[in-house]
């Protein structure tokens, strides 16, 4: 006779699939440089960037020298998983605070399936 | 259907759906009108824009450091009369708001947000020269002489204009060469600069600020100028 309720069973890839998309999520978050948003590289952000080569040449022999403190700040062109969503479309969406949140309905599901089985089992008389 | 499979199939969904179109327009904006009587003075330098970097802005607070840039900058620059094209007799530049990008769609749309810049109210700022002070000879060779200076003209942001002082901007006029082509066509001013605006003098004022914004931001501006017209 099988003593293990199905629903216990059941339950188990749930749970896993949640433990792993919050750990999966985290992960992701420390591996990409722990951002507050998520991103996605621009390319023309990147282009927009200051080429070096003949212009800057040209520009350093007018007097334009770049001097220790004149480096001009540089734009994070890259991907990173953030914290939070970077924007409402599909690509910056994904975040810790998506994968947390469907980790937590998925959580939630089973607790409430559990709940729901020990008050069926209980009312059996 | 398995829930954890379903949750699995849409996340790919997600990923795998195109990329959202880039939010800044391929279009400049248009060149401010020179009026007639400051083109008449000098010799009329056109912005360089769509190209590199020519604003970019930096907040540094306690929470968050935010970099942003914009390429669209666009305008015109008169060269003082005669031998003195350094005393410029006359500026403007335009930097449409919405072309400004820190590289995250969602800072950038609270940016343009009306509790910030507002954009749809106020979508440009300005930058009017008035005079040019202190300048001074910094190197002069073949065909080309450079000069320091502080520039004074009216900045309007957020709909408000206060005067602003750009000390020590750097200008250098170069007539046009085999160098010089690669960059664009004709005679070609290239200004640098850097200075800093309080978010508050121009209205701006918002709780995040100055624990995650910054109330001074510093610009460093890098702009291209070619007495003829671009073409693009």
């Amino acid at each position: 006779m099988n003593a293990r309720p199905r629903s216990h069973r059941s339950s188990r890839p749930v749970l896993a699939a949640a433990a792993f998309l919050l750990l999966a999520s985290a992960a992701l978050w420390l591996a990409t440089g722990r951002e507050g948003f998520t991103r996605w590289p621009n390319s023309k952000l990147a282009a927009s960037d200051r080429p070096a080569g003949a212009a800057d040449d040209l520009l350093s022999s007018l007097g334009f020298e770049e001097g220790p403190d004149d480096a001009e700040p540089t734009l994070v062109n890259k991907f990173a998983f953030g914290l939070l969503p970077g924007g409402f479309d599909a690509r910056h969406l994904p975040s810790v605070l998506l994968g947390a949140g469907v980790s937590g309905v998925l959580f939630a599901t089973v607790a409430l399936r559990a709940m729901s089985n020990r008050h069926t089992q209980g009312g059996t008389p | 259907m398995n829930f954890a499979a379903a949750l699995f199939l849409g996340l790919v969904t997600v990923l795998a759906a195109p990329a959202e179109p880039d939010r800044v327009p391929d279009t400049l904006p248009k060149e401010p009108l020179v009026p007639a009587e400051l083109a008449g003075k000098g010799t009329v330098y056109h912005t360089l824009a769509g190209r590199e970097a020519q604003v970019v802005f930096t907040s540094k607070a306690p929470l968050e450091n935010i970099v942003g840039k914009s390429n669209r900058v666009v305008g015109y620059a008169v060269a003082g009369q005669g031998d003195h094209p350094e005393a410029l007799a006359g500026a403007k530049w335009i930097l449409p708001v919405r072309t400004l990008a820190t590289g995250i769609p969602l800072r950038d749309e609270h940016m343009f947000a009306d509790e910030w810049l507002d954009a749809e109210d106020f979508p440009q700022i300005t930058f009017s020269l008035k005079r040019v002070e202190n300048l001074r000879p910094v190197k002069q060779g073949e065909g080309f002489t450079t000069w320091d200076a502080d520039l004074v003209g009216d900045m309007t942001l957020h709909g408000v204009t206060r005067e602003l002082r750009v000390p020590d901007a750097r200008m250098s006029f170069l007539e046009a060469s085999a160098s010089t082509k690669s960059i664009a066509e004709g005679d070609l001013l290239f200004i640098k600069c850097a200075y800093t605006v309080k978010l508050s003098d121009f209205g701006v004022h918002h709780k995040d600020v100055p624990g995650k914004v910054a109330d001074e931001i510093t610009l460093s501006q890098m702009l291209r100028l070619s007495n003829t017209l671009p073409t693009e």
